[in-house]
């Protein structure tokens, strides 16, 4: 009865649409997570994302990243650890832009991976997306059918109108 | 993942909105999150608002600057930036951050509040603001309020550093027993409850918590703690206490007894780990090794919030899910039969 995962992480859409790399499925339900996000044309959204992280990382000490927009250009740093250990003032400068997203992450044993950390990047036809989120279970890619294992359920998609 | 769901939907000819709402459509359980695009920024919680998100707005004094703003999970996260909170994203909104400035769009068929009263009680930062006060005085008021449930004679009230802090202060104002402190915790290491696994937990409590001896001492102890999930670490602290002096130590617990797992965002472990669920309160007080043991009932906890009873979830302590748990997640946890259990020996 119980679909293999592995039926549900297969590339099926444009070609690469996405880093799978980096977005990868996590083996357990994710946990609860900080996450933040700003639209600051006037600052160094880098360093006030990192701050903002600094005061959530009761909320997750596992990993943390920045994913910072100038002008359409995604510009993402993440790592495990916690977010004074994975962001430097060089790596911060880096960072840049007029928007930016983080997010810091705690997950059980198992998952503790630096392909689980997020923002999670996916590029469109639209240009890229950064997301951060916390969420336990979610929808999955190109399963819209039998597609529930210990991680995610499925609803299918809404008809287009 | 939802990034994938949003990036198909962007790639079937949507634009970044639709997208995201047809890929939120197709999304159960909890969730709270922010998504960076080329045009805007994206702030969304869930239909039933499970997990924080608040918007906040930086002032600048840079000309020609559209407004600013912020989303985070917590209120701390706005202070620490020095950006004014504006107010919650709600459950089942959706909102878009441009150069325009904010537009907000009830995504949701059926949005209802059912925030995590977790969050409130042991999760959240005490100085992160929900319902317009701090987290802290609502767990002073648990403390009060347990003190009023469960009351004890003994001549030191003290908190589990540092998250049991604020209610043994209540605790200590309703019982007009003195408050003190007697462990001192290593703040530069993370906490117990989040550590990844159970062997670090168990090795974990001698970096984070030293006993004043001088202050134990020949003192009966009452001792609050924000939650009692596994028991291993409230075992610990009750033997440091005792060798450090204690003549008695009694727990009290500002919250009830944890006899779900959590679905929605917090690790709480697999049924069979969570102690209320498989023993009695007088089991548990034995195992920890306390004189007494009592938790705050589920009502006081409610009471005490002073909104809704209704606009939380608070699952884990009674096996209501506001949101439907598919079976085999649930058997990932491994559900036990519902119970219902006490709160105090």
């Amino acid at each position: 009865m119980m679909p293999n995962s592995d039926d549900c992480t297969t590339e099926t859409t444009n070609a690469d649409p996405m880093d799978l790399g980096r977005v990868a499925r996590p083996d357990k339900p994710e946990e609860a997570c900080g996450v933040f996000g700003i639209y600051a044309p006037s600052e160094d959204v880098a360093k006030l994302t990192y701050f903002g992280l600094y005061a959530l990382q009761h909320r997750g000490q596992e990993s943390a990243g920045i994913a910072t927009f100038r002008d359409g250009e995604v510009q993402l740093h993440k790592d495990m650890g916690l977010v004074s250990q994975v962001f430097s003032e060089q790596i911060l400068q880096t960072l840049g832009g007029e928007m930016a997203v983080g997010h810091t992450r705690y997950s059980t044993t198992g998952s503790s991976r630096v392909v689980n950390a997020q923002p999670a990047i996916a590029k469109t036809r639209l240009g890229t997306l950064a997301l951060a989120h916390m969420v336990t279970w979610s929808t999955r890619p190109n399963c819209e059918k039998n597609c529930l294992n210990l991680t995610f359920s499925l609803s299918p998609p809404l008809t287009q109108k | 993942m939802i990034a994938i769901a949003v990036a198909e939907a962007v790639n079937a000819g949507k634009a970044w909105l639709d997208a995201a709402i047809s890929a939120f459509h197709r999304c159960e359980g909890a969730f709270s999150l922010v998504i960076g695009t080329p045009d805007g920024l994206m702030g969304v919680r869930d239909p039933n608002g499970v997990r924080p998100l608040v918007i906040g707005i930086l002032e600048t004094e840079a000309p020609n600057t559209p407004t600013q703003y912020v989303l985070a999970s917590e209120t701390c996260a706005l202070d620490i930036i020095g950006a004014e909170y504006l107010r919650d994203v709600e459950p089942g909104e959706l909102v878009w951050i441009t150069e325009a400035g904010l537009a907000s769009f009830h995504w949701a068929t059926q949005p209802q509040r059912k925030l995590c009263i977790f969050e409130m009680i042991y999760f959240a930062r005490p100085d992160s603001i929900m319902h317009e006060e701090s987290l802290y005085s609502y767990r002073m008021r648990i403390g009060k309020q347990l003190a009023i449930e469960s009351p004890t004679d003994v001549d030191l009230v003290m908190g589990v550093p540092d998250s049991g802090i604020p209610a043994a202060i209540g605790f200590s104002q309703q019982s007009g027993i003195p408050y003190a402190e007697g462990l001192i915790k290593n703040r530069y290491v993370g906490r117990t409850f989040i550590q990844p696994t159970q062997s670090m937990r168990e090795s974990g409590i001698r970096m984070k918590l030293n006993p004043l001896k001088d202050v134990l001492v020949g003192k009966r102890i009452l001792i609050v703690d924000d939650s009692l999930v596994r028991g291993t670490t409230s075992r610990k602290i009750v033997k440091a206490l005792r060798e450090a002096g204690a003549t008695e130590v009694h727990m009290r617990i500002s919250s009830p007894p944890v006899t779900h797992p959590c679905f929605y965002g917090i690790d709480t472990d697999s049924q069979d780990q969570l102690i209320a669920a498989t023993k009695s309160v007088e089991e548990i007080a034995q195992q920890i090794n306390v004189d007494s043991l009592a938790y705050l009932s589920w009502e006081g906890m409610l009471l005490a919030t002073q909104e809704d009873p209704n606009s939380f979830c608070s699952a884990c302590f009674t096996g209501d899910y506001p949101i439907p748990v598919p079976e085999m997640v649930k058997r990932s946890k491994l559900m036990l039969e519902k119970q219902p259990a006490s709160t105090s020996v």
